[in-house]
């Protein structure tokens, strides 16, 4: 036995919400990891239902508020784990992030009532979010003000200046009195400092002689000029919770980073937070690689590579779908490793061995990375109770759950309800695993 | 149509369609013997079928057996792009592995053996190396990955080179001699004389329009020489009737994301064809396939079961290859000479010049039809001469000693990296695709510093080159920068630099924020067109982990637009 009432396998945002829930319900909790998923290398936004084919006018101005997107995506997108949730989907979602945001502190509370937030991207594009980290730039209150878009001479990861570019020409396509211009700004005083990496040059901020720079470099370029807000590479610390209540303080303007995806300043300061929220909500975590996952008459068997077995009154599978590992393609043919449960797609169990070579990949992952194949949404297919199903669309077993991006019928990558589905699905799953 | 007044003068001697390596070769000949030339490329230089080949000078040992005369002439041209381009040139080493599965293994060994001693004979006029053969210990030794069971094995060495680059350096030399090179230029009809009778008379030359801005244009010209490959008889039929015929093959090659083996290694497909894979770069092959294609060849595409066709074939003295994780796939249709009846891999790959004026009564226009990569001097050479003759110019052929741009000088890239203290890796490339023009490219760092930055991680690619491919190469969208530079081409799936290599061709070429956005979206696109009927393993993740990452950088709305936009305007 493991000692734990439920055993969760991942630790990204769906394995926290799974173990936050299973704790509130007074389960013993032991999450295992083996290595950083797809949530470490997410940004700093925060979807639950975003249109991430928006267009520019759509996105500066949203036609309606992320409720009314969330039942939308639940009724049209009949697939999507969503719309198991029936007519409860927002008081899931709403329920899921009341629970799982203030846990991992570095991100603003949702209101479903309104719009998002108006956020902008490392490509110099504008992008809306349910929410954000505190350390990313809400653009919202900054309407018909102007965006400074800093500078950092010697920063070679993000071209400040065809970002301010960038924006003001899409704000101008869109119609939106928002003005964005390059402001330069000497924050590298050090010549080394140029040939560090995003978080290196983050971390900079976490100390008090770097913050201490930080501030006084703001504050000597916004002074005597008309900034209504300062966008910044994604630098603003790993350490701090809050770091942009601190700089809107001491600098007098809202200061904040774009969105910048892909193992960087943004998931680093994620990773920390769920490890921090695993530790204050009395979860233990263990870093272990699982071999398979058996399900047995006396209970699902959870063996680890090194061959010890764990069991508990529950296990559930946070594994996430292709980056992560919790989905495998070989051969041609889509399969889950761990449990060897069957992938389902568009409501039907994917048939292996298509032909004596597998799947035509193209049919599979399409021939267009912005809209994906069947592939993308390929998963394991749940009940009511978030049990994993088989083949015959029965529970695998009584204790196997699952959540997050293993869905079927959820596209993390593409469909605009990343870390809502992984947050809502994972809060529910534990909450089953506990009951 | 405009009327061209007969009187006066044609602002060409020559105008040439088609950028690959027959059309910039052609180009680069006749405005070296002191012709005006003009050439028009309706997508990009190298695009077709020069750019997606095996990447090989090839000394002809297929002709060894029956065509020993055709042997020697390719070693000996060989040897001459050897000495024009010594920098675009790398030593391959092959291996031809002999399984140990029949009696019959040691006879089929001796007789592998006795054939490259043939070839040895050729080997000087190209610098390669004799054969030798290998025990099975030695083969073990030398290529640990190849399945164990060998009756032993025969190396015999050929020349890699970089199609793309091959093509460049001959429209820049064409350019540099006063040659006019028109990229995403379409010839869209050829000019006809108007004759007294009421007929049309000789070719005088050709409307075109830009593909990417629309703006049309007529030039006239002496001679117009048609050298586009498999399009021959397209382009051709445009100045009226033609019986010219082109027997296209589909080839493909399946890229692998590091060097899997040591040598070229040779194996054989399920159907007896020779097949083999090669570390080329920091990458390998494998190809290739040859089937008659019937389809549309603007739209060509590889597909899952050819895909299989030679991994299975590689996986037989291989087997690891199974494993190794594919990011993408090149697909050209070879523009072989016209015959009903023979297999594919039976047909001649030698060339012909098709003079439409005597065949089609079409004076005036010339096609060059066939043809191979390692061939493309000698097959440039014999129609310059043809036009040179018609026009009367005396000036010799000097393609075979004048050095391709850059190939002039060896020169060593340690030195060039410290002195412009960038990476010697990236340097490395850079020489090889520069030669001794190196120095230029990264002179431009000396100004501003900020371009010695490595755009592409997987390549490497230096933000200077990309600049200088849209400045001083042609290069006006994100794919035109890749087949300079090999920008996007690795393991990423141009993850990391697509974006900011689309920032960077904006600004050269002076296009909106927002066409960069668009840039890069269509390069995602047509590089994931590339290897979808691969996906497989690893590259698996990395499709979820590239299409999140622009999802979140919030391209979606850009990426659609050019699914709507279609892919070829």
């Amino acid at each position: 036995m493991s000692g734990a009432d439920v055993l969760v396998i991942g630790a990204g945002v769906a394995g926290l919400a799974a173990a936050l829930a299973a704790r509130d319900g007074g389960a013993s909790v032991l999450v295992l990891d083996a290595h950083a998923g797809a949530s470490a290398l997410a940004g700093g936004a925060w979807d639950v239902a975003t249109d991430v084919n928006a267009s520019p006018e759509d996105v500066f101005r949203p036609a309606r508020s992320l409720e009314q997107a969330l039942i939308a995506k639940s009724r049209e997108d009949t697939a999507h784990p969503y719309a198991k949730l029936g007519m409860n989907v927002v008081d899931a979602v709403r329920a899921a992030h009341e629970r799982v945001l203030p846990a991992l502190a570095i991100y603003r509370p949702i209101d479903l009532r309104g719009t998002g937030l108006l956020l902008a991207t490392d490509l110099g594009l504008p992008r809306r979010a349910a929410t954000a980290q505190h350390a990313v730039l809400a653009l919202d209150s900054a309407r018909g003000g102007a965006i400074a878009v800093a500078v950092l001479r010697g920063y070679r990861y993000t071209d400040s200046a065809f970002l301010a570019a960038s924006l003001a020409d899409v704000a101008d396509i869109a119609d939106d009195d928002r003005r964005f211009g390059a402001l330069e700004l000497e924050f590298f005083r050090r010549r080394e400092d140029a040939l560090l990496h995003p978080h290196e040059i983050a971390a900079i901020a976490d100390g008090e002689e770097g913050r201490a720079r930080l501030v006084q470099t703001l504050t000597r370029a916004v002074a005597g000029a008309q900034h209504d807000a300062v966008l910044l590479p994604p630098v603003l610390g790993l350490r701090s919770d809050d770091i942009a209540a601190e700089l809107l303080a001491k600098v007098g303007v809202p200061v904040g980073e774009v969105i910048a995806p892909l193992a960087g300043p943004q998931g680093l300061r994620l990773v920390r937070r769920i490890d921090a929220a695993l530790r204050e909500s009395g979860c233990t975590r263990r870093s272990a690689r699982v071999r398979a996952i058996l399900p047995r008459p006396a209970g699902t068997t959870v063996v680890l590579d090194d061959g010890e077995e764990l069991r508990a009154k529950a296990v559930v599978l946070a594994t996430g779908k292709h980056t992560s590992g919790g989905l495998v393609t070989r051969g041609g043919e889509i399969r889950e490793p761990l449990a060897d449960l069957p992938v389902w797609v568009d409501g039907r169990v994917l048939a292996l061995a298509s032909s004596s070579g597998g799947r035509d990949t193209a049919v599979l992952f399409g021939n267009n990375p912005f809209i994906g194949g069947p592939a993308f949404r390929a998963g394991i297919a749940f009940d009511e109770r978030f049990r994993a199903l088989d083949r015959s669309a029965r529970p695998r077993a009584p204790d196997l759950l699952v959540c997050g991006a293993l869905l079927t019928g959820h596209d993390p990558a593409r469909d605009g309800t990343g870390f809502g589905c992984a947050a809502t699905t994972g809060w529910l799953a534990g909450r089953h695993a506990s009951a | 149509m405009a009327a061209i007044a007969r009187e006066e003068k044609p602002m060409f001697d020559v105008v040439v369609i088609g950028g690959g390596i027959n059309g910039t070769g052609v180009a680069r000949d006749c405005a070296l013997r002191g012709l005006r030339v003009a050439l028009f490329e309706k997508n990009d230089l190298a695009f077709g079928a020069s750019g997606n080949n095996s990447g090989m000078i090839h000394g002809g040992v297929r002709y060894l057996t029956d065509h020993p005369e055709v042997t020697e002439q390719s070693c000996r041209d060989s040897g001459y792009i050897q000495a024009i381009a010594p920098n675009l040139l790398f030593r391959i080493p092959f291996l031809f592995p002999i399984p140990n599965d029949s009696r019959k293994a040691a006879v089929m060994l001796a007789a592998v053996d006795a054939f490259f001693s043939f070839y040895d004979r050729y080997q000087p006029l190209k610098h390669g190396k004799p054969h030798t053969r290998l025990t099975p210990s030695e083969v073990r030794t030398l290529e640990p990955g190849l399945t164990t069971d060998l009756a032993g094995a025969i190396t015999f060495d050929e020349w890699g080179t970089d199609g793309h680059r091959l093509c460049v350096l001959n429209a820049i030399d064409a350019r540099e001699h006063g040659a006019k090179i028109h990229v995403h230029t379409e010839v869209e009809a050829l000019l006809r004389e108007e004759q007294s009778d009421g007929t049309r008379g000789r070719v005088h030359g050709v409307v075109t329009r830009d593909t990417l801005t629309g703006k049309r244009e007529t030039t006239t010209a002496k001679i117009v020489i048609n050298a586009t490959g498999a399009w021959a008889p397209i382009t051709a039929a445009l100045g009226g009737e033609s019986a010219t015929k082109v027997r296209p093959g589909k080839g493909i090659h399946v890229c692998y994301d590091r060097r899997v083996s040591n040598y070229a290694v040779v194996s054989h497909a399920i159907d007896g064809r020779q097949i083999f894979v090669m570390p080329w770069g920091n990458l390998s092959w494998i190809g290739t396939t040859d089937d008659d294609y019937f389809g549309d060849l603007d739209d060509m595409r590889a597909t899952t079961d050819e895909v299989r066709y030679l991994v299975s074939g590689v996986a037989r003295v291989l087997p690891s290859i199974r494993d190794a994780r594919i990011i993408g796939t090149t697909v050209g249709a070879r523009p072989t000479l016209y015959a009903y009846g023979p297999t594919e891999d039976e047909l001649s790959r030698e060339h012909e010049i098709v003079d439409h004026g005597t065949k089609d009564g079409v004076a005036g226009l010339y096609s060059m039809i066939g043809g191979k990569l390692a061939s493309f001097r000698i097959f440039a050479e014999e129609m310059t001469d043809v036009v040179a003759k018609e026009l009367g110019v005396k000036s010799p052929c000097t393609t075979h000693t004048a050095a391709l741009p850059g190939g002039d000088v060896i020169v060593p890239p340690r030195p060039i990296a410290e002195k412009f203290g960038v990476p010697e890796l990236a340097v490395r490339r850079l020489v090889y695709r520069h030669g001794s023009r190196a120095d230029a490219v990264l002179g431009r760092t000396s100004k501003s510093r900020d371009e010695r930055a490595v755009v592409c991680a997987c390549e490497p690619v230096l933000e200077c080159e990309v600049r200088h491919a849209c400045r001083e190469e042609g290069a006006r969208t994100l794919e035109d920068v890749a087949r300079r530079t090999r920008l996007g081409l690795g393991a990423c799936g141009a993850m990391r630099c697509a974006h900011r290599g689309a920032q960077l061709v904006a600004e050269e070429n002076g296009y909106p924020p927002r066409e960069a956005h668009l840039l890069a979206a269509r390069f995602l696109v047509e590089r994931y067109e590339s290897r979808a009927m691969a996906i497989d393993g690893a590259q698996a993740q990395q499709e979820e982990l590239l299409a999140a990452r622009f999802g979140a950088g919030g391209l979606g709305f850009e990426g659609l637009r050019v699914r709507e936009g279609g892919r070829k305007e």
